[in-house]
Order: C-alpha cells, then structure tokens, then sequence
C-alpha cells in the first residue's frame, strides 16, 4: 500500500513528512588529517553505551529484537567500512549492506539510516583529509540517494536524500567537523560528541556510530599495515 | 454556606481522615469526595500553628487582600526592553569595585566552583588580573567587592556575574502602578563553555570582549533605532510556541530576532558587523533568556511592597545557598542550601560532577513561568525524562501554591488557561508542595561549564524561615 | 511463552513516543520483550527472524507502527496488548502514574473543586484536626470533627469562630451526627421525623435515635457538639448553636438534649435558652438523677423517659407505653442465678454510665475498677460496671464498637466467674460499627456458660439500632435470644432487669 492510499490514517505529521534534524553543508577540509590526531580524537570524544553496542555487534538482552538489530547493523557498518577503506568504486558494491541498514531498528529514523548518514558524513570528511578515496565517498552517497522510499520511514528518507546531497544535522556536522582537526581542543569535541549523543531517542547515538566506525576503521587499519 | 440551609440539605460532604467514618454519608447516598489528607506544614507543630494563624487567623483575609493586590500590581505592569547601556553607568550602586553575582549575598570563601570560576573570568575580563592565579589571589584578597544582583534590581543566569564594563539589558515598566521601574541583566553568552557556568578560558573573554565592544553597542543602536520592545507580548508569542521562558528560549530568541534584525541592518554601516551581530543572537538560543528573566523581575517588582503579602517575590541561588523574598519585606532574604538537581547529565557526567542549585534564573519561575508554564514545552519535558503528560501534571501542581492566573501567558495545552503565578508561601506550606523549578547543572569546578539540566526545588529551610519572619511581621504590623 | 505482533496502521509517532511504549510494555507483568517500530521491511525481516512471526505483519509499511510481545502466561500478553491502545489512544498512564483525577490534596481545594459540599467531616489525627477545621471554616463550610485529642483551647477557638460565622463545629470527638437525613461517624439509619436531637454523647445519640425508631418516630436532624461542649471551658457554645437551629428549623417539633456530666454553671444558663425555645424539650444529662419538668423542661431520669417524653409530644394519638420508671414491669422469672455479683461490660460510654444509673437508683451500688480489667487477671470485688471503648482498652486496637476482641475475652473471663451471676451487655449498630456483632458475642456468652459447668450465667443486653440498620436490629436480637441472652430494648431497661436478676439472686440466698 502507498502512502497516498492512507490518507484517512495518517496524522498531519505523516502525511508531510519533515526533516527531524536541520541539516546544513559540512565546512570544507582544510588540509591532510593524521592519523595521530584521529587516535587522539577517538580517546576524546564520549561513546554512549548505545553508540559502542552498534560499533561492537554485542549489546542487549541475549536474543532480543535489539541484540539482533546492533548485530545486524554492525555486521553491514563492517562490510560498507571494509569497502570505503579499499577504495571500492562500484556504486553496486555498496548496495547490499545500504539496503540492509536503511528501514533497520526502532525510532522515526531508524537506527540504520541514520548509521548510514553518519558514516557518510565521516567518508566526505576522511575523503577532504585524503585518508578516503573521493570516488568512494561518492560512491556511497549515491547508494543513499537510491534507496527505495518505500523501504524506510518519510522521515529517514528525506534524511538520506540531504545526506547523498552533502547535507547533514548540524548536531552531527559539528562533531564531524571537529574531528581530525589538530586545532580543535579535546573539550570540544567531548561537549559535541556529547550534545550528538542526547539528540532524539537513538538518533544521536546512531548517528555517532556510524561517523565512528569509519574513524576507528582508519585507525585499525593503519595499525595493521 | 450558613448552618440554616445546611439543615435544608442535600448534604455533600468532604472528608478527610479515616475513611470508615465517611461510610455512614455514603450509605445515605450523600455524594463524599475524599482528601488525601497529609499533615499541613510538614506536621511541625509549631509551624502548623503559625500557618494556621495566617490561613485562618484574624489576618488571614488582611493577607488575602494583600497578595489579591499584589498580584494585580504583577499583572498591570508590562515591562519593555528600552535600552542597552553599560553595567557601570546604568545599573544603580555599580562601581568599578563591585561585581554583582547570582542569588543570596556570599563571600569568596563560601562561593562555589563555578562561582569562584566566574569572578577569575571576570577580573581577567575587566583586564584586572594577567592570569588565573592572580584572579584568585585578587579575589581573595578584597580588592572587589561581591553583592547580590538583586540588591540592584538586576539578575544574572547560573553565576550571575555582572561586571562594570558589560553590557547590560535595561527593562523599564511601561504599565502599572510605577511606571518607570527599571530591571537589568546582561547579554546572554550562549552555550558550551561560557562565563555564567564558571568558565574562564580565553575564548571566554574573547567572547566577552566581543559582546562588550560589537555586540552591545550594535544591539543598542538598533534598539534605539527600533524603539522599545514590549517583552510580555513577546514572552505571551513565546508561550504559545513551545517556550516556558526558562530552560526553552528558542521561540523567544526567534521573535526578538524578528523584531531587531531590521534595525540591526539599518543602524550598521559594516555589514560583516552586522552580520556577527545577528549570527551571534541567532546561534544562541538562549538569548532570550536574559529578557525574560529581567522581565520576571519587573513583573515582581511591580508585587512588592504591599505590606502584608506572603507572595514569594524573589527566589534565586548562589551555588551555596538558596534564598528567596517575599513582598511584603523586600530585600530580606530567607536562605537553605542550594539542593542538587535532578536530571540529565552529559555523557561521561554524573552527579558528582554537578554543583548545588546556581542563578538567579528561578526568577521565571517566581514571576509565574519556567516551571511553572512546563505544560507550553512538552520538549523541554523529554530532555529531562518525561512525558508530556508529566508537563501539564507540573503546571496544574504549581496552580496549588500560587494566587490565580496570568491570563496575559496563556497555555495552549491547557485549554489556554493563564500560567499559574504568584507563589503563595502559606499555600506551598499548607499543601507541602515546594515550587518545581527548571534550571542548567554547572560543574562544581570552576572553569568547566554546564554538565546538565533538569528540575529542582528551593529547599523547606528557606521556607520555613519565611515563615517565622513572615508571622512576626504580620504580627507587629497589625499591633 | 507466547510472541504476538501487532500492527497499528498510520500510527506515526516520534522517536521517544516509540522508546515510551517499548519501555512501558515491556514493565508489565510477564512481558519479557517488547519492542515498538516503524513497519519497513527491514524491521520486518528482523521481527520475523526473531520469531515474532504473524500474517498481518506482510501488509505494513514504514508509516505503521509494528509491536512486538513476547512473554507468559498468555494473559500477560493480551493484557500487553490492551496496554498498547491505551498507550497509542491517548488515555494513557504514563511512567509518572495515572493522568485520572488524583484526589485533591486539602479540603480548600476540595472544596474549590465541590462548591456544593457543605459539610466537611474530619478524622484526621488530633494534633491537625484544628488545623483542617479552620481551613473548612475560612470556606463557611460547617464541620464534622470526629477527631479527639483535641487541645481545649482549639476547641474554644474553632467554636466561637463557628458560632460569630453562623456555623457549626461538631466536635472534637464526636462520634455522630445525622443532618438532613445524611448519618456521619457511627450512625443509625433513621427515618426523617419530627424529632431534633442535640447531643454531647455519641451513644447518647444513638440509643435516642434507637428508642425513637423503636416508637417508629423520626428524627429531623441530630447534631453533635463533642464530649466536652458543656464543660466549663466551652460553655456550651455548639449546644446553643444546635438548639438554636433545631428551634427555627420547620422540621423540628420536639427536642432531645443529652449530655454526660454538665458542668453546673453551663447547665443553669443553658436552662433558660431551654425554657425559651418555644418548642417541647426534653433533657437527659447521664449520670444524673430525675429532676422532671422545671419551667417546662423535661429533666428526664432516662434516655428511655426522655424519648418517651419526644415521641408522646409529636405523635398524633399517644400510644400507651410502659412506665418509664420500670415501676410496673412484669417481673422477670429469674433463670436460677449462679452467684450474686453483676458485671456489666459495655461498647457505649453513655450507655454504661446510664446502666450505673439505674442501678443505683435500684440499690445496686456498683464500682469502676482501678485497674483495666485483663481476660487472665483475677476480676477485682463488687458489682463492676465498665466502659470497654474507655482509652485504657483502646490503646492501639480500633473502638469495641467495632472489634469486639477485648470485650468477648472480659465476656469470657467474667462470665467464668462462679461469684457473677448477671451479665449486662450493649450492641451497638449503625454505619461504621461492626458489621456482625452478635454472633461474636454469643460464643463468648457459650464459653464462659461451658466453663462455668452447671452453675447458671444470666445474660442482658441491649441493642441499639433500628429497623434500617445494616446489621438488622432484629436479626441481631434473635440472635442472641437463640443463645439464652435477655434482651432489651435500651440500656436503661436492661439494667433494670439486671438489678431485678441481682435482687431476686440475694433474696433467693437470704431465704
């Protein structure tokens, strides 16, 4: 069933669906960003207890809905980080986990929209600071900009098509923007890691892991290479 | 109701106290509706009886008269923003030595952290210390004098520091019985680290020096330009749009935009100026914030002085103690520690972080919104854990303590009844019921900033304390 | 274990709106899981590997809200699901309690919310009664205070504010009222009739509405003033106000006064407002002897005489009654007492001291212990008459009136005495006393007979109620008739028949 086609049903709300969050461009990157000052950067900024079960697969009540929804999310945040760091270009590459996570959990936006926007964010930062291919950054926002509107709720798809479009909440655009920054100052990034974390009822906290997984991708690659 | 027309009946009962005793109305099928009954006064026998003296005694209707007076006098006035002007040549008793702070009076050696945080901020910011530790040995030392804002009909958010060289909002009421009587209170700062949460970094005082040099001077010729502002109409808008006017501004802050963005432009020849000027109100959503707490205390000024009002005319904190006013005895304090709050903190913070109860920002709810108007901010209600539901649950409580409505603030939510206002010292004690305040959670550490929000009550102390000095008064007035 | 999916079509609702139903189902008994999302496929899938399996599940879309339940009994979870339409109605409870009326927290507010109310009862515990008693009187509302441990002074303060308001305060410790047909406290179901009663004993009260009832005469309206109205110290200011209202009140036609123990200087100044009244009025101060008519003022010797008195003034054609001095009664056959003594054991303070009474005036002098009589303590000498809801047997335990434990364990105890030969009881009915009491009585009556062996136990009592109490003054009499007991139908009368027992024992033993 469409929409349109329940129009008795739907509440003002639902029937013109609106942004949750204001969005707005990320501030270009000013030069090359180290890996250091990522490392440094990951120590500084808060991880809620939602944000590290979504980054770790394990968290919830053993065989809950919610177990399986950071488990599913993680496996999928793993399989699209492995690609962005390698480099893949394929715009069908990307398809499958996107898929995967759009429509995934509980909330207006649910939990793997908003991973997908935040790790969106994070591989058009990495992407200005040379630490992410470009053409795969790009690649990924294309996916979003594709997914079926029919597979998410109104809300998380407008949020997609702003962040396939390079325009994010401006709670996560802070954050983003202060990482890899060598100037910014730990606090900083702490009190807008922590402002992240307490918008909406998951958002934040989803939306942090998403940008978070990349971070520590990049992290843990370099120490193994 | 005379005893004559009791016997005339139908009897209808109100009971309270063992309910056994109410089965014989209702098996005579009067209808009984029952009290939850709870000890007035806490039970305190010596305050119960004083309670019941002003309640019921010989001059309870005197009183009666008194707060109906007041509360006229409060809902006559109307304050409006009519100029920005510097702390030092507009705010009466200013001098160069003098820094006004948040709530009751408090040395150096009992502030708080973020308190003490503040006053470094602000001998750094008035150029008076090179460093830190040379704040704090000048602090110590005596070299400024501390005393209350609201010894100069002034208030200040959290700390509440005004020094001599800010700026300085002037509110002035255009209505009422005096017209002409002025409130102060300075620019607000924004969020994150900032100057009233005990903060003193260099971006700090740079922020300062960027208020007192760009953005007072541009939002006073704009004002001028502009004219004066009618506060309570806009505070009214705000209401009606998700704002209580104390921990919500954001409806608030957008309005006042509207209203000065205009002159703004107009009264700057430099546009970078005048756009710094406007990016910098319209990033803050607090803004607002230090109107309505001037205009709360216009509103309350407005209460005071009618002699034999127990309307609760003052209620502010230092971060140590919490005291509160009332208008029959201005400028008397009646004082209990600053309780801890209860709410959200940060990620990575806890309640160990937080200091005591801090500014003088509860003036909104004395004035008769903040926590008192929750039911306009259902938003406001889930950042600090709750449900809608529990935001109108909270307005209609504080319509227990207080003299009527303000129909001037209308709730939307509430079938737009007026915002209860005019806290009732003997109505709080008789119904054990502490006024629901809304407010930030300061650091206890100077310089570290605001770790949380949520919801917190003056402590009984400061209650009970009115209480006895409130008795006597009545008492030596009426000898 | 059961699963069960839910779909709640077009129910688009925030972010914490879901987290709120999720947490709040998921807090109901037996739920185990309960997990509250947007309909997408995705979520679909994931609900499906999680077992929440259910065929109306395929049709939702991202704009319906899907639920989850997982939990046990099955009951658990249909409940859940009423939860849930609570929930999404709109009518629902939050964490924070329920959104229904809460019960107004003072009488002010009460009082705001019901304009109408005008009476406020109060039973709070005595150091606040005066405190919510005012508060009633700021509002002109009259009050009931069934509260004692009144300060004195209180009650001085709260009736003279009462009477320069032209209210009333009934109290403290007054135990009943009826107003306009409406009983409060412990109260008998009275037809409305043309008798008024003011009274400073509640007992007093009840056995005036029993004897009036049993002459099947109604009463309009009796007003409690609290035991301590006519001391001293009050002055009576409450009786003058009911008697007062009674004497302007259209329904009234005759009056009843009682009261324990007036102070004398009270009484002689009430006596002319007595005698002025314009309306017939009889008194009975309990303790005291017959004064009969002074300036027309019936002092009567009896509550018996004194309804009597009421009712022969309002009813229409006298009926013929028996002498209220019980000097023509028939004689009682006595039952072959086994000793001499007579204990009496009461619930009704008024009662005991009208039983003592008579009995004096019969010449059977009878004691108050010193010591609180104990079930397992030798019983002290003499002919005892005690007032078990005295505070010595009340201490921590509800009033006899309505748990009879102590009274039946005395009834026990005393009644295996060989040296009693009588035992003088009360009942008392009406709302908020015990709902039940004779039968409790009875078997206490049994024990003591069984433990006395073939020595005989003479039983009296009384009842006092009427006909539309719910404990039903007859059932309650037959009762006790079935068990041996002589019953009575007032105090006064069953004293009478005590002492008749008691002296025709002595004869017996002197011949």
């Amino acid at each position: 069933m469409r929409i349109e086609d329940r129009g008795s049903l739907q509440s003002p709300a639902t029937a013109t669906p609106r942004l949750p969050l204001t969005c707005r461009d990320l501030d270009p990157v000013p030069g090359p960003i180290s890996r250091a000052t990522l490392v440094l950067d990951l120590s500084s900024v808060g991880v809620p207890a939602r944000t590290r079960a979504l980054l770790s697969g394990e968290g919830g009540a053993p065989d809950s809905v919610e177990s399986r929804v950071f488990r599913w999310a993680h496996a999928r945040i793993g399989s699209l980080v492995e690609k962005l760091l390698s480099g893949e270009l394929r715009v069908a590459a990307y398809r499958p986990d996107a898929a995967g996570l759009t429509g995934l959990g509980p909330g207006l936006t649910p939990t793997g929209d908003d991973v997908l926007v935040g790790l969106s964010a994070m591989a058009r930062r990495l992407a200005g600071g040379g630490l992410v291919e470009i053409r795969a950054a790009v690649a990924l926002s294309t996916v979003l900009a594709g997914l079926p509107a029919e597979e998410t709720t109104p809300a998380a798809h407008l949020l997609l098509r702003e962040a396939s479009e390079g325009r994010f909440p401006a709670v996560l655009a802070t954050v983003v923007e202060l990482i890899g920054n060598p100037h910014a100052d730990a606090e900083s990034l702490r009190t807008a890691g922590a402002r992240l974390a307490e918008t909406g009822a998951h958002s934040g906290a989803d939306l942090l892991a998403g940008a978070l997984a990349l971070v520590q991708g990049v992290v843990d690659a370099r120490e193994s290479s | 109701m005379s005893a004559t027309s009791l016997l005339g009946g139908p009897i209808e009962v109100v009971h309270a106290g063992i309910d056994a005793v109410a089965e014989a109305p209702r098996a005579a099928g009067a209808p009984v509706t029952v009290v939850d009954f709870r000890p007035p006064a806490g039970g305190d026998t010596r305050r119960m009886a004083l309670l019941s003296e002003l309640l019921s005694g010989p001059a309870a209707r005197e009183i009666d008269a008194a707060n109906a007076r007041a509360l006229a006098r409060l809902l006559a006035s109307r304050p409006h923003l009519v100029a920005i002007g510097v702390a030092r040549d507009v705010v009466p008793g200013m001098a160069d030595d003098l820094f006004l702070h948040a709530g009751p009076p408090v040395t150096w050696e009992r502030m708080c952290g973020p308190m003490r945080g503040a006053v470094i901020g602000g001998l750094l910011y008035e150029g008076r210390a090179k460093d830190a530790d040379e704040a704090e040995r000048l602090a110590a030392s005596g070299v400024v004098r501390f005393d209350p804002c609201h010894h100069h009909d002034a208030v200040g958010p959290m700390a509440g520091l005004v020094t001599p060289s800010m700026p300085v909002f002037v509110i002035e009421d255009r209505g009422g019985e005096r017209p002409g009587t002025r409130t102060f209170c300075t620019l607000n700062e924004g969020l994150g680290k900032v100057l009233r949460y005990g903060a003193f970094s260099e971006e700090v005082v740079a922020r300062l020096v960027f208020m007192r040099d760009e953005l007072g001077p541009v939002l006073a010729e704009a004002l001028a330009l502009r004219g004066p502002i009618d506060l309570k109409h806009l505070m009214a808008q705000a209401l009606q749009m998700g704002d209580e006017g104390h921990n919500r501004n954001r409806a608030g802050t957008s309005l006042l935009f509207r209203e000065l963005a205009p002159a703004v432009v107009r009264a700057t020849a430099d546009r970078e100026r005048a756009a710094r000027v406007l990016d910098f109100v319209n990033g803050n959503d607090h803004f607002f914030l230090n109107l309505s707490m001037p205009m709360g205390k216009c509103l309350l000024k407005a209460a005071e002085g009618e002699p034999l009002s127990s309307l609760v005319s003052v209620m502010a904190r230092n971060g140590t103690d919490f005291g509160i006013q009332l208008a029959s005895m201005p400028g008397r304090w009646f004082t209990g520690p600053a309780l801890n709050v209860r709410g959200l903190y940060f990620p990575g913070r806890t309640e160990a972080d937080a200091n005591p109860d801090i500014g003088d920002s509860a003036i909104t709810e004395t004035a008769g919104f903040g926590g008192f108007a929750m039911a306009a901010a259902p938003a406001i209600v889930q950042f600090v854990g709750g449900s809608a539901e529990d935001a109108l649950a909270a307005t209609r409580a504080m319509r227990r303590i207080t003299l009527g409505p303000n129909p001037g603030f209308a709730i939307p939510s509430l079938g737009f009844s007026g915002s209860p206002t005019g806290i009732d010292l003997r109505l709080a004690l008789e119904r054990n019921l502490l006024p629901q305040i809304n407010t930030g959670i300061a650091h206890r550490e100077p310089g570290v900033g605001q770790v949380g929000a949520g919801l917190v009550t003056p402590p009984w102390e400061a209650f009970h304390a009115a209480l006895e000095a409130f008795a006597e008064h009545v008492r030596a007035s009426r000898a | 274990m059961t699963t069960r999916i839910l779909v709640r079509p077009g129910c688009y609702h925030d972010s914490a709106r879901l987290m709120q139903v999720s947490r709040e189902l998921s807090a109901l008994p037996g739920i185990q899981e309960a997990v509250a999302m947007m309909g997408t496929e995705t979520n679909r899938r994931l609900l499906a590997e999680a077992g929440f399996l259910g065929t109306d599940v395929d049709a939702a879309t991202p704009i319906d809200m899907i639920v989850g339940l997982r939990g046990g009994p099955d009951t658990a979870v249909t409940a859940a699901t009423a939860a849930l339409d609570r929930l999404l109605s709109g009518s629902a409870t939050s964490a924070g309690g329920p959104a229904a009326p809460e019960r107004p927290g003072t009488v002010s507010e009460a009082l705001e919310a019901r304009p109408a109310a005008n009476l406020v009862s109060v039973a709070v515990p005595g150091p606040y009664a005066a405190f919510v008693a005012h508060r009633a009187l700021d509002a002109a509302r009259s009050v009931f205070l069934f509260s004692d441990n009144v300060p004195l002074a209180d009650e001085v303060a709260l009736k003279r504010r009462a009477a320069a308001l032209g209210l009333l305060v009934m109290g403290p410790d007054c135990g009943t009222a009826i107003l306009a047909g409406v009983g409060l406290g412990f109260a008998n179901r009275v037809e409305r009739g043309p008798v008024g009663i003011v009274g400073a004993s509640g007992t007093g009260i009840q056995e005036l509405c029993s004897l009036l009832d049993r002459s099947g005469v109604g009463v309009s309206h009796a007003i409690g003033t609290g035991s301590r109205d006519l001391s001293a110290g009050v002055g009576g200011l409450m009786t003058e106000a009911g008697l007062g209202l009674l004497a302007n009140d259209p329904a009234t036609r005759a009056l009843l006064l009682v009261a324990k123990h007036p102070d004398a200087g009270v009484a002689e100044r009430l006596h002319g407002l007595l005698a002025t009244l314009g309306k017939p009025v009889a008194v009975r101060y309990l303790g005291e002897g017959r004064r009969g008519e002074v300036d027309g003022v019936l002092y009567a010797g009896s509550l018996d005489e004194a309804a009597e008195a009421a009712a022969s003034r309002v009813a229409s054609t006298p009926a013929a009654r028996g002498d209220l001095a019980f000097a023509a009664r028939e004689a009682v056959a006595p039952v072959g007492a086994g000793g001499s003594r007579l204990v009496g054991l009461f619930g009704g303070g008024s009662l005991a001291a009208e039983a003592r009474c008579v009995l004096e005036a019969r010449g059977i002098a009878t004691r108050v212990p010193e010591e609180k009589l104990a079930a397992n303590a030798p019983l002290p000498p003499g002919n005892l008459v005690v007032d078990t809801g005295d505070d010595a047997y009340t201490v921590g335990r509800p009033h006899p009136m309505v748990d009879q434990t102590v009274r039946c364990e005395l009834i026990r105890a005393a009644g295996s005495d060989p040296s009693v030969g009588v035992l003088l009881l009360d009942l008392v009915l009406g709302d908020g006393a015990h709902p039940d009491p004779a039968p409790e009585i009875v078997e206490a009556v049994a024990a003591a007979r069984a433990a006395r062996g073939s020595r005989p136990l003479s039983v009296v009592a009384s009842v006092c109620g009427t006909r539309r109490d719910p404990q039903g003054t007859a059932r309650q009499e037959e009762t006790l008739r079935r068990a041996g007991v002589e019953v009575e139908p007032s105090a006064a009368r069953a004293a009478a028949t005590a002492a008749d027992l008691v002296l025709s024992v002595r004869q017996e033993v002197a011949r």
